[in-house]
């Protein structure tokens, strides 16, 4: 029964893997392949081996990173609210970790210190977090998803706001590049920001796929199985507001990672929720390492956001997908 | 000797206002049918949901001897299996990858089947008929296969009750008469049965026993003979039986209204 997921899930890390070598070759300055390998090694000349370590390879890891964890976010929040539609966005946390962004930068937090973005982008998105937890505890998972989308709306809102009432051209020019979601110029520092936040709210998830799987049954029958459905709740959003907004923190707003891959792998794995949960983690992954150096490939200038490109990708997929759901009902 | 499996005194159960079930007292046995009828909004649903520890309604349920809130919610997964009303199953999963899930209050640790789990799996496709289509995604079979294949999800688990809320619902009369059929063999087996049913005749034929409710209250408990009388089946339900004898039995008929118009 797991066979298939596993056969997935290597493939997936031996794509990864080339997806990260092929990245690590792309850029402004033309590197040969075996060049690039051995200065990922720290073998090779000085100017090489400074380009691909301190310049593409945290930007290769961090793409990696960002994906693995909207990919695996993406595949629990399906799972939990047992809706093939449902996204990391869907329940506000992206959203609120850009609405934090945009305060951080309205207010000028950022030249006190560089951390005080992500720190204030994840304040956000915790405290998100902590009204949804208080709804999961009286509601379904319907209840859940409405009062993410009324989350989100109001976190696009406040947003817009501070949009507004930037005076400073320079600070709404950095907010709205934010916002529109890159991984350039980011830095092994930002790996380290996010990585701890991201693995714990993985491992959050992960944790929470047995009972992913009896909730397949509805929320009665899991119950009598011995599932505690409040407590896998409040595990998947944790699990995803940690994820997600660490993400968000150091990337911006990449949207429909969560909804394209765990979407395209049903095929590979099948529906189980919990089978999906490795995989779409590795698919995020190298959907996010191949869409980056895709971005970087094009040359367009200036360069592509990487958040415009998957909005620009997923929103019509999102849309084949609601068409599809709903004559499938009819 | 028969065993009392389950028993409960006094069950009283209030949603906001409305008093669903009053004063319940009942007692499953090992290796019987106890039926459990009653009209529409009579709480049968309630009763099954209070006993599989869904509902709490401050009352003593006693499990095997020891009290329904003493167990955890494993432990009670494992000696209480619950087949719900309307057969949920929210992904198209393989039929296989339901019943397993039967398993569930079994697992431990990162959850692998064991030996023991594969065989209970086994096991309980092939009593209800469903191996055949195993590998088949639950999605694609119709509302006979899929009512077995939940039946299967619910014996696997292998607890010595198991609580089955209207499992002949909307199910033709073949695929009714062989899910009760599976009921009388599961309960041969020593499994203490409780079966909710809207339907008298299948209810009295195959019950050991019968609880009929009324509003919430217990308004008989016994025999479906001793039970299912003319008198009470015109108070509660409002109808009157076709009465004929076959084969030297009195099947239950609902034939027609106490008085037409009023309800």
């Amino acid at each position: 029964m797991s066979a298939p997921r596993f056969g997935v899930t290597a493939r997936l890390l031996v794509a990864l893997l080339c997806a990260c070598v092929l990245a690590l070759s792309l850029g402004y300055v033309e590197i040969p392949l075996a060049d690039v390998v051995r200065a990922a090694a720290g073998d090779g000349d000085a100017a090489t081996v400074a380009i691909v370590r301190e310049i593409r390879l945290p930007r290769v890891l961090l793409a990696a990173a960002v994906g693995a964890a909207l990919g695996v976010s993406g595949a629990t929040l399906q799972g939990l609210l047992r809706n093939a539609l449902a996204e990391p966005g869907v329940i506000g946390v992206t959203a609120s970790g850009g609405l934090g962004a945009a305060f951080a930068l309205h207010f000028g937090l950022t030249s006190a210190s560089v951390w005080l973005l992500p720190a204030s982008a994840m304040a956000a998105t915790a405290l998100c977090t902590l009204v949804l937890l208080a709804v999961a505890a009286r509601g379904s998972a319907l209840t859940l998803i409405l009062a993410g989308v009324a989350l989100s709306s109001l976190a696009t809102a406040l947003t817009s706001l501070v949009i507004n009432l930037s005076a400073n051209p320079f600070a709404l020019t950095e907010l709205l590049f934010w916002l529109l979601g890159s991984l350039k110029d980011r830095s092994f520092d930002d790996l380290a920001l996010m990585l701890p936040f991201a693995c714990a709210g993985a491992a959050l998830m992960l944790a929470s796929g047995p009972a992913l799987e009896a909730l397949a049954l509805g929320d009665e029958t899991a119950r009598s199985l011995g599932v505690d459905v409040r407590r896998t709740q409040a595990l998947v959003v944790v699990g995803t507001a940690l994820a997600v907004g660490a993400s968000v923190a150091v990337a911006g707003a990449i949207g429909f990672v969560g909804l394209v891959v765990p979407h395209l792998l049903r095929r590979a794995v099948g529906h189980s929720p919990r089978a999906l949960l490795v995989p779409s983690a590795v698919g995020g992954a190298v959907l996010l390492v191949v869409a980056d150096a895709g971005v970087r490939f094009l040359g367009v200038n200036p360069e592509l956001h990487l958040g415009v490109v998957t909005g620009l990708l997923g929103a019509p997929f999102f849309l084949m997908m609601v068409l599809r759901t709903s004559r499938g009902e009819s | 000797m028969t065993v009392i499996a389950l028993e409960a005194r006094d069950i009283t159960l209030r949603l906001g206002d409305a008093t669903v079930l009053d004063s319940v007292t009942m007692e499953a046995r090992s290796g019987e049918i106890l039926g459990i009828v009653g009209p529409n909004g009579a709480g049968k649903t309630s009763l099954l949901r209070v006993l599989a520890g869904l509902a709490h309604s401050g009352c003593m349920v006693n499990l095997g001897g020891r009290s329904l809130q003493d167990h955890d919610a494993a432990t009670r997964a494992r000696l209480i299996a619950y087949l719900a009303q309307g057969h949920v199953v929210e992904w198209p999963l393989a039929v296989r990858a339901v019943v397993a899930l039967g398993r569930f209050p079994h697992r431990s640790g990162f959850g692998r089947l064991t030996a023991v789990d594969v065989a209970a799996i086994e096991n309980a496709m092939s009593l209800t008929d469903t191996a055949r289509f195993a590998e088949r995604p639950i999605t694609a079979l119709s509302g006979g296969e899929r009512a077995r294949v939940m039946l299967a999800r619910a014996l696997a688990t292998e607890a010595p009750v198991l609580l089955a809320d209207e499992p002949t619902a909307s199910l033709d009369p073949r695929h009714q008469l062989r899910v009760m059929e599976l009921l009388r063999s599961v309960a041969g087996r020593g499994v203490a049965v409780l079966v909710t049913l809207h339907d008298l005749t299948l209810a009295a034929r195959f019950s050991d026993r019968l609880l009929l409710l009324d509003r919430g209250r217990v308004a008989a408990a016994g025999t479906p003979e001793s039970v299912l009388t003319s008198e009470r089946l015109a108070a509660v339900y409002g109808v009157v039986p076709f009465e004929r004898e076959v084969s030297a039995r009195r099947p239950i008929v609902p034939w027609s209204l106490v008085d037409p118009g009023s309800r």
